[in-house]
């Protein structure tokens, strides 16, 4: 994170609170590391090939769990559509 | 030299409790250790020579570090896991008007539920701590991480 060397003790001191979200230990961010940890033990068995993660198959339908990419399939799905792709 | 042996006698104790306290998993106590205006931080070497604000994470309140369990105990999603620290040298520093300065240094092991065992972490704990009604609590903790790196995410306290 960035701040401004005009910034007042008191702007800093937000930004130094707003830190605690993010980073390896950020109460919104720490998810990422434990996805990105997963996802190379997954694919640590093919290095210098591909490896493409179907989350949550193929389809746009709801799904019993979040680890799903049915929501982005299903937008860019919609985009192609309206840009008649 | 008696005066400093007779503090480190008492200050080590407080250490070998805070330790057990986490590595036996009973992380509702651990806020106890602070007063109720505390400072804890967890930061990196690096950005400790840099005087960089920001580290890893910073909690001014015991009421923070309350929080920071209720989140690891009902939001947060991490593989299980627990630590088992292993204790270094203490130096206690200064004492003045009944405020003990200490470094410690310490390691942390990481036990993954599969078994698996890492070294996770290593570093330096620089506290200050004080004499309260109820024993010696820190009124301020920063652990100054050897790496910058950390592997996946710290969600139990260090």
């Amino acid at each position: 994170m960035f701040g401004y060397e005009s910034d007042t003790q008191e702007e800093t001191d937000i930004r130094v609170a707003l830190s605690n979200l993010v980073g390896p230990a950020g109460l919104v961010s720490m998810e990422d590391g434990v996805i990105g940890s997963f996802v190379q033990r997954a694919i640590v068995g093919n290095q210098g090939r591909e490896t493409v993660l179907e989350m949550g198959g193929r389809t746009v339908e709801s799904q019993e769990s979040r680890v799903s990419e049915a929501s982005v399939r299903g937008f860019w799905q919609t985009y192609r559509k309206y840009m008649q792709l | 030299m008696s005066g400093s042996t007779e503090l480190f006698h008492r200050v080590r104790p407080l250490y070998d409790a805070y330790a057990d306290c986490i590595d036996e998993e009973r992380y509702q106590e651990w806020p106890d250790f602070f007063e109720d205006v505390c400072f804890y931080q967890i930061t990196t070497r690096e950005a400790r020579r840099k005087s960089l604000p920001i580290g890893i994470i910073q909690c001014n309140s015991k009421g923070m570090l309350i929080d920071r369990i209720n989140s690891m105990k009902k939001a947060n999603i991490f593989e299980p896991q627990r630590y088992r620290h292993l204790l270094g040298a203490l130096h206690v520093e200064t004492t003045e008007g009944g405020t003990i300065r200490t470094r410690m240094g310490f390691a942390i092991v990481r036990i993954m539920e599969s078994g698996d065992s890492m070294l996770f972490l290593s570093g330096v704990w620089h506290d200050e701590i004080v004499e309260t009604t109820e024993g010696l609590r820190f009124r301020e903790k920063i652990a100054v991480l050897d790496s910058s790196c950390v592997d996946t995410l710290i969600v139990v306290p260090v």
